[in-house]
């Protein structure tokens, strides 16, 4: 089955961002595909390349970055949502004339048309927010 | 689109609005999702009635005014806009309190709204 | 940042030439805004500019293309609610340019 997920909480804020990364760990564990992760609302800080977590706890945005490289997970982070956050990638960050960008790879940041298009061409979209 | 099926999609709203981003933030997406011709259902449950409550004047936090967005829906071609009878009866709200036109259902019926869906995205 | 002098007031615009303070707007400031995009402003381009600060007003949001042709379709009919129509006024990108010169935010275009 094709997959999408929704993530709209932050990572170590609420727990609904890790049950989403095991969530995702077990789709993939069962041959599902997983296309697409949208992430919106406080979700976006997921994809900050300057999260620092100490060694002995799990690195929960690495995690994303290294299990969508891996399996050619595409993800995106909703537009509006980053930059009322302070995310930006390189482009955001000169249109808006801000000093500098911290996106992660292989995040992008994308709109809201990306979570209306999984949910159209994805047998589920699974959201996680709690 | 690479589909040219159309979807049963439904948006479930069900925070009050001004408590946190999710009620601005669903918003948006149901306005992006209209543009993607699919069937698209809104449901204002629970707390989330507040969303269209009449006479609010979020100016003084100073918030956005959403409920003068949901008054938009229906140039976006979003007609279908529902609500249970419970979720007005508990708050002792009656259509007359809400800024738009919002069809009610029942508890029964909430089961068939749901399992016509092909997505759900709750907010 | 760009900055306009209308009527003795210094307007700054940012780097996309949208309003940094929406409250400096005035009819003049529509003026030197559109001028300095290249674009005189006659009465066809005030119905919809006037049409888009009202919608602004009422719904609380700038409308994305699909949304402005439908708005103004109702309001103008069909021979001016079309996208040809709103480019040969507002070139380019409808919606934005027009938000610019109304004096209102960025469209949300989440496209």
């Amino acid at each position: 089955m094709n997959f999408a997920l929704h993530v709209t909480c932050a990572p170590y804020s609420k727990q609904g961002n890790l049950s989403a990364l095991n969530f995702a760990r077990a789709l993939i564990e069962k041959d599902h595909r997983l296309t697409r992760v949208f992430f919106s609302s406080d979700g976006v800080h997921t994809g900050s390349q300057l999260v620092v977590c100490p060694q002995d706890e799990i690195d929960i945005p690495a995690c994303w970055s290294e299990l969508a490289s891996t399996n050619n997970i595409e993800l995106i982070l909703c537009i509006s949502a980053c930059l009322k956050r302070g995310l930006l990638d390189e482009g955001e960050a000169e249109r808006y004339e801000k000093g500098s960008a911290n996106i992660r790879a292989p995040f992008i940041i994308s709109g809201l048309g990306q979570l209306a298009e999984a949910a159209i061409t994805n047998d589920r979209l699974v959201t996680f927010g709690v | 689109m690479s589909t040219t099926e159309t979807k049963n999609l439904l948006f479930v709203f069900d925070k009050a609005p001004h408590s946190s981003p999710a009620a601005k933030e669903g918003l948006d997406a149901l306005l992006t999702a209209s543009a993607f011709g699919q069937n698209v259902t809104l449901l204002l449950i629970g707390d989330g009635i507040y969303q269209i409550m009449t006479n609010q004047d979020p100016s003084l936090l100073p918030s956005k005014n959403t409920a003068a967005i949901f008054q938009a829906l229906d140039m976006y071609g979003i007609e279908k806009i529902v609500t249970l009878q419970s979720t007005l009866d508990e708050r002792n709200l009656t259509t007359a309190d809400l800024t738009i036109e919002c069809g009610i259902i029942s508890n029964d019926e909430i089961a068939d709204l749901y399992s016509a869906q092909q997505q759900i995205l709750s907010f | 940042m760009r900055e306009l002098t209308v009527e003795g007031r210094s307007i700054t615009l940012d780097k996309e030439g949208y309003l940094t303070r929406l409250s400096d707007w005035s009819e003049n400031v529509a003026i030197a805004i559109a001028n300095n995009e290249g674009i005189d402003l006659t009465e066809e381009h005030w119905e919809i500019l006037n049409l888009l600060r009202k919608f602004h007003a009422q719904f609380e949001h700038a409308p994305a293309m699909r949304i402005l042709v439908k708005a103004v379709k109702k309001q103008f009919g069909e021979a001016k609610g079309n996208s040809i129509y709103l480019m040969s006024l507002f070139p380019d990108s409808p919606a934005k340019r027009a938000a610019r010169i109304a004096g209102l935010p960025r469209p949300t275009n989440c496209l």
